[in-house]
């Protein structure tokens, strides 16, 4: 299923069956032009036409193409005219504004039997608050492309203690839908490196390495403490 | 930003509670306060009726996240978006 958006002769398409809402689109666009939808009943009612896990603001958008660029999952495409721009002909690829990102393409199997391609070119850390970790929820379980994540069922034996989410390290592509779709914000992925090489320009990737980094949802939580 | 509301089908729901134990804000809630009222729960169940409850002021509102929808025996509950600028 697409979900298709118009303006003049320039679309931005994204592609649901490959949409896994890890929000790495949300958190690259320089003019915040996406912004984070209703994650978990997404990935859960795949077949909702109007619930997407990323919302689009046509407005906004300056159709610069880093979206599509970054997106781990080769969800979005840039159209023009009704023709598929290639990665390579993007503006800002191009003329070397952004880095060549190194990556390994590797195959997923999602918990639901979703076959996937991802690219993985970031490196994180993952961890889990289960204090706040509302247990049962399974919507990390559901949401994780690779399947680095299981809720484990209950122990026959009543008094044996089970953790609420077992995360396989190995497994993880780092992509941050977890921590995107997580209500409570519970699930904590800290981006720590960007594998990239060759030219790029400091203006621009620089301030989008932040952006890239700073995972939106789970600082919502520490804002409330204050 | 977008709002969700929950909708829910009078007709089927049977005031079972079900909606109100999952969903996980209503769980965060719980940490700061033992019970839950209209002023921080986002679902909760009045006549035996299921009604959510979006409060524009507040910061925990419904996330989304579908776990009420998946949970309800009734399939009574749809998420609907409104957007809000």
């Amino acid at each position: 299923m697409k979900v298709q958006f118009l303006t003049e002769s320039l679309e931005l398409m994204l592609n649901r069956e490959k949409c896994v809402g890890c929000g790495t689109c949300a958190r690259v666009c320089p003019k915040d032009a996406i912004s984070r939808g209703p994650v978990g009943t997404s990935r859960r009612f795949p077949t909702l036409e109007d619930i997407i896990p990323e919302v689009y603001d046509p407005e906004a958008c300056v159709f610069c193409g880093t979206c599509v660029y970054m997106c781990p999952f080769s969800a979005l495409t840039l159209k023009k005219d009704g023709e598929v721009v290639e990665l390579d002909n993007i503006q800002i690829i191009k003329e070397h504004v952004v880095p060549k990102l190194e990556f390994e393409a590797k195959k997923l199997v999602a918990n639901d039997g979703v076959e996937r391609v991802a690219k993985q070119y970031t490196v994180a850390e993952i961890s889990i608050v289960d204090e706040e970790c509302a247990g049962g929820c399974q919507t990390c379980a559901d949401v994780c492309p690779s399947g680095a994540i299981t809720v484990p069922p209950k122990s026959d034996k009543g008094w044996e203690t089970v953790p609420n989410v077992v995360v396989d390290p190995d497994k993880c592509i780092a992509c941050g839908a977890c921590d995107n779709g997580c209500p409570t914000g519970a699930v904590k992925l800290k981006i720590t490196d960007v594998k990239t090489s060759g030219e790029f320009s400091e203006l621009f990737w620089i301030p989008l390495l932040e952006r890239i980094k700073t995972l939106r949802w789970s600082e919502v939580p520490e804002e409330k403490e204050e | 930003m977008q709002v969700y509301r929950l909708m829910v089908n009078r007709n089927i729901c049977t005031g079972c509670n079900v909606c109100v134990v999952s969903c996980p804000i209503n769980f965060d809630q719980l940490k700061h306060k033992s019970y839950l009222t209209e002023e921080n729960a986002v679902i909760l169940v009045k006549n035996g009726i299921a009604y959510d409850i979006y409060k524009d002021e507040r910061k925990a509102n419904c996330d989304g996240c579908g776990v009420c929808i998946k949970a309800c025996p009734q399939s009574a509950i749809k998420l609907e978006i409104i957007e809000v600028k």
